[in-house]
């Protein structure tokens, strides 16, 4: 048997199993209802999520291509600094539950939203709200989901050698039609088993970069020899200076707050132990995920010093140093990463066309106007449309997604950041102030990464953040307060 | 009735945990820079070394992050507390709502049913005062009850409880 075919077999396993998951992931699916529990089911799956799927789900949607293979292809360039930037998403999982937390939890309850542009609606009572946060999700999710397809089928074809359509085809179509058809409950359900499988995934390559670069201690030498600056914390030629560094604490730390497919879980939780229980058991893993995946990208240089390029790091030392099945089983880790950030971010690109925009502004917000039937053929075709868009703009990449894909993640950040969490903690966060904080912030990054204005190293989104703050800040100041009905709803507080 | 003295005691809570994850978050910050520049900002000649690597990075990433989850575990089991998540409310067959703290012995924190509609306390009898974890508040029923009524945008839907 080839080796060709050998990796391609655990690949293929591992995509069947997702299914098969999923499928019964959609066995368990409450049957019936109104076209409203429709909604509830099949966008955030009725809040049952545990502690475990919840930690799972949170550390999925948010782990991506970039944390396997981009993220330790920049670790084998820059040395032990890029493994420190890392380490600054361990605090992800318990910050984004910890700072919503249950006063998220609760106002989403007594809301009845299920995406997050539903809360922002409750919350601001805006249209202009509701519309800028959709567009702009579906536009940076779009780009994102792109750029996810097309990494994850190189990476297939790099390391199986067949063409990119194959992988293309493959996991496309697995992660497309499972999404469609089982809804939220089978996207986190195949994000635990994906979870599981990446951390499999990266242990197995950080034992085998170690075992080949003959220890750690001999590793670290290796790096010191070919350049002391790859185990400084400021990388080879302090590439990466400390302000650009600790910029990270931004864009990956309290940034991670204002990325809708990451805290859209934080209104589906059960109850609060599983809050409690994920909150531990995501931190737990995703640090673990993250230092074994940086940290053999970074020793890889000592087995591997001769790269072209960084990218090439991961699916060389899996092509050189694991047998052809464990490097299909490795290659399944970073699908796996890919599919659980696609399957979210189509999920709710669905539910901001089915019920963000089309319920609220063609039936009135009335959902008892739709048959419970059609509700949900709605919604799976949807989803379907999405992903096959997707799914075919990645066979010919248009140049203008892959150039949007540049702006999604700070681009999300700076249109969801302050609306949300403002709008929880600060009763006078109000619509003036959410427009002004998501317009501001959009084009202030925007044109921060392309004029790249000398800032000393610091990211453009910390200067967006802080504008968009400003920005909410003043608008809310400058608006009317937002009446007794939203005190009502988001209240706790004396009036 | 003195509503604008209610409070939800959830919340109250709620904001002390959500404080706590924020000193986590700075604690984290703090090992992780401290020891990384700290040990790490000399000439790579001079680094000492634990099981191989780099102090600097030993400490703050190898040890950093366990760490982190240890304290975290030890701050979640102190101080963050069950509630329940959905609606509370002691008299749920009133379309009134039962204003009045509840009086559940069970419920470790005591809310009042808040000013979420009227109609979704008449239309809903799944909340009830729960015995500790939201679940038996019924969670996605009494969730989605609200979401008409609440969600819309009209600026004197004179209809919701509460302080009106």
């Amino acid at each position: 048997m080839s080796a060709q075919f050998m990796t391609t077999v655990p690949v293929v396993l591992y995509l069947a199993l997702s299914f098969g998951v999923a499928l019964w992931a959609r066995g368990r699916t409450a049957e019936g209802g109104s076209a409203k529990d429709i909604i509830e089911e099949y966008y955030i799956g009725g809040r049952s999520m545990g502690g475990f799927v919840l930690a799972m789900t949170i550390i999925a949607s948010y782990t991506s291509a970039g944390s396997f293979v981009g993220g330790p292809g920049v670790a084998y360039r820059l040395g032990l600094s890029w493994v420190l930037l890392a380490m600054i998403q361990v605090p992800t999982t318990f910050l984004t539950l910890g700072v919503l937390g249950k006063r998220f939890a609760i106002v989403a309850r007594r809301a009845g939203a299920v995406t997050l542009t539903d809360y922002l609606l409750a919350r601001y009572r805006s249209h202009t709200v509701v519309i800028l946060c959709s567009a702009a999700l579906l536009v940076f999710f779009m780009a994102a989901m792109l750029a996810q397809f097309i990494g994850g089928a190189r990476l297939f074809q790099t390391v199986t050698g067949y063409p990119y359509v194959v992988g293309l085809a493959l996991f496309g179509v697995t992660v497309v039609l499972y999404t469609a058809v089982g809804g939220f409950r089978a996207v986190v359900v195949t994000d635990a088993v994906q979870g599981i499988v990446m951390v499999v995934a990266v242990v197995v390559v950080l034992l085998a970069v170690i075992d080949a670069g003959g220890g750690m201690t001999q590793c670290i030498a290796t790096l010191k020899a070919i350049d002391p600056g790859l185990i400084t914390p400021t990388g080879p030629g302090d590439a990466v200076p400390q302000p650009f560094m600790l910029s990270f604490w931004v864009l990956v730390g309290l940034g991670v707050l204002g990325l809708p497919q990451t805290t859209q879980r934080c209104m589906g939780y059960r109850d609060s132990r599983a809050m409690h229980d994920a909150m531990i058991i995501g931190t737990l893993l995703i640090g673990f995920m993250i230092l074994c995946a940086h940290l053999a990208g970074t020793l890889g240089r000592a087995v591997l010093p001769d790269l072209p390029a960084g990218d090439l790091a991961m699916p060389s030392l899996i092509v050189q140093l694991l047998s052809p099945f464990w490097a299909g089983v490795f290659i399944a880790g970073p699908l796996a990463a890919i599919m659980s950030t696609v399957d979210s971010m189509l999920l709710l690109a669905s539910a901001a066309i089915v019920k963000d925009l089309y319920v609220r502004y063609r039936l009135g917000g009335d959902t008892s106007r739709l048959r419970p039937v059609t509700m949900k053929r709605m919604s799976v075709a949807s989803t379907a449309v999405i992903g096959v868009l997707v799914f075919v703009a990645a066979m010919e990449p248009p140049d203008l997604l892959v150039w949007i894909n540049l702006f999604a993640f700070g681009g999300l950040e700076a249109v969801f950041l302050w609306p949300l969490v403002l709008g929880l903690y600060w009763r006078r966060g109000n619509a003036t102030g959410a427009i002004a904080s998501i317009l501001s912030g959009v084009t202030a990054f925007v044109w921060l990464t392309i004029a790249k204005p000398d800032m000393g190293g610091i990211h453009a989104i910390v200067p967006t953040t802080l504008l968009s703050l400003v920005m909410f800040v003043a608008g809310s100041l400058a608006g009317r307060p937002s009446g007794r009905e939203v005190d009502a709803l988001f209240g706790g507080e004396r009036s | 009735m003195a509503q604008g003295t209610r409070k939800d005691r959830r919340f109250r809570q709620a904001d002390r945990e959500a404080l706590l994850a924020l000193f986590a978050y700075a604690l984290y910050f703090i090992w992780w820079y401290v020891f990384a520049y700290g040990l790490g900002s000399g000439n790579p000649d001079d680094y000492s070394y634990v099981l191989g690597m780099p102090a600097w990075f030993f400490y703050s990433c190898i040890v950093g992050y366990p760490l982190i989850t240890l304290t975290l575990w030890a701050i979640v089991r102190l101080f963050f507390k069950d509630m329940p998540l959905g609606e509370i409310d002691d008299d749920p067959g009133s379309p009134h709502g039962g204003a009045s703290p509840s009086k559940a012995p069970d419920a470790k924190v005591v809310c009042p049913s808040s000013s979420v509609t009227d109609a979704m306390a008449a239309s809903h009898d799944t909340c009830r005062p729960a015995p500790l974890a939201g679940f038996a508040c019924g969670g996605s029923a009494s969730a989605g009850a609200g979401e008409g009524p609440t969600l819309s945008v009209e600026p004197g839907d004179g209809t919701k409880g509460g302080r009106a």
